[in-house]
């Protein structure tokens, strides 16, 4: 189990993901513009293919790294007895939950190199976020989520997402507020177990 | 019989489908179904499968977050006689449903659930209670977020 404090970003991750195929990117322009003055394939490789490689760097790495963690993390808590009783991945996050045991595991989206297993005990506020604005008819929402803290840091696990506001009576937003409420459930019980 | 009658109930699931009266409601109970929790439902309509699988609870509070219910009318024609079974099968969603399906069965499929209540409410755990979450065998759970992404003119 994880005693160190929570960190949802990693920021030189973040940085990294973000500033490297920039720098790369320049670095190769600049390379472009000193040695390939004239054109040719020298020049069309170094102005074209970094940038296509950082489109899709960023657009596809970020996941892919996830997934590769997320599975190892799973991998490692099998091996240490950990019981996924339930497992909600979400855009940001994943969090899996050992009822039996009262713990919980997460992995961040923006820092996956780090998982954390603690005791569901550190968790001091559970609740549900159907993320609805307007009033009457006009209510609706656009994201939904179920969110809790440990140690002071609020952990938001969106469960629906999306581009547009839905009505509240809408099957996704309903599908949303059922996930959110179930894990809400799922985590109270957890920290019921928790010693 | 009049036609405007037969037409007419065509859209009343509680009209008798023989003599077009109304029938009487002679059954109501509320079923938790604790294999289908939300993001994994799939249709099923074989009666057997629901004689297997639903547990009778005796309120909507008692059913977990996330779990499927389906609500039984059990109805009888005064005139004929003939009786109907409709079973709706929704998602408890705080004051809302979210109804899936609404199936019918007219001979008498449903029968021994509707006696199976009479036994009590023994074989449900309480949505409070130790192991309404772990289920039946502390089975493992997956599920994921929903995203729903619409271009300019995606209405639905």
């Amino acid at each position: 189990m994880n005693s160190e404090p929570l960190k949802k970003k990693n920021l030189l991750y973040l940085l990294s993901y973000i500033c490297v195929p920039i720098a790369v990117t320049a670095v190769c322009f600049l390379l472009g513009y000193l040695f390939f003055r004239d054109g040719g394939m020298g020049a069309a490789i170094l102005f074209m293919v970094p940038p296509a490689l950082s489109l899709l760097w960023w657009m596809f790495a970020g996941k892919m790294i996830f997934k590769g963690k997320r599975k190892n993390m799973m991998r490692e808590l099998e091996r240490s007895g950990f019981t996924p009783n339930h497992t909600f991945d979400s855009d940001g996050s994943t969090v899996v939950v050992d009822i039996e045991h009262g713990k919980l595991a997460m992995l961040f989206f923006w820092n996956p190199f780090q998982s954390y297993v603690l005791p569901a005990s550190r968790i001091s506020k559970i609740w549900t976020d159907d993320g609805k604005t307007g009033m009457g008819p006009l209510a609706g929402s656009s994201r939904v989520s179920f969110l809790f803290t440990i140690d002071g840091v609020r952990i938001r696990v969106n469960t629906f997402t999306s581009n547009k506001r839905w009505r509240m009576d809408s099957d996704y937003i309903l599908t949303g507020i059922s996930k959110a409420d179930m894990m809400a459930e799922v985590l109270e019980e957890a920290k019921g177990r928790s010693v | 019989m009049g036609i405007f009658r037969k037409m007419r109930a065509m859209f009343h699931e509680d009209w008798c489908s023989l003599c077009q009266s109304e029938m009487d409601v002679m059954h109501k109970q509320l079923f938790a179904l604790p294999d289908v929790t939300v993001g994994h439902y799939c249709s099923h309509e074989e009666p057997g499968y629901f004689r297997e699988h639903l547990v009778p609870v005796g309120k909507k509070s008692q059913i977990p977050a996330g779990m499927y219910a389906c609500g039984l009318h059990q109805y009888r024609c005064p005139q004929c006689g003939n009786r109907r079974t409709k079973l709706t099968v929704f998602l408890p969603v705080r004051e809302e449903e979210k109804i899936e399906e609404i199936l019918f069965f007219d001979h008498g499929e449903l029968d021994g659930l509707i006696y199976q209540k009479d036994m009590g409410f023994a074989g449900f755990p309480d949505a409070n209670g130790p192991d309404a979450r772990l289920g039946k065998n502390g089975g493992l759970r997956q599920d994921s977020a929903d995203r729903k992404t619409c271009g300019p003119y995606g209405y639905e």
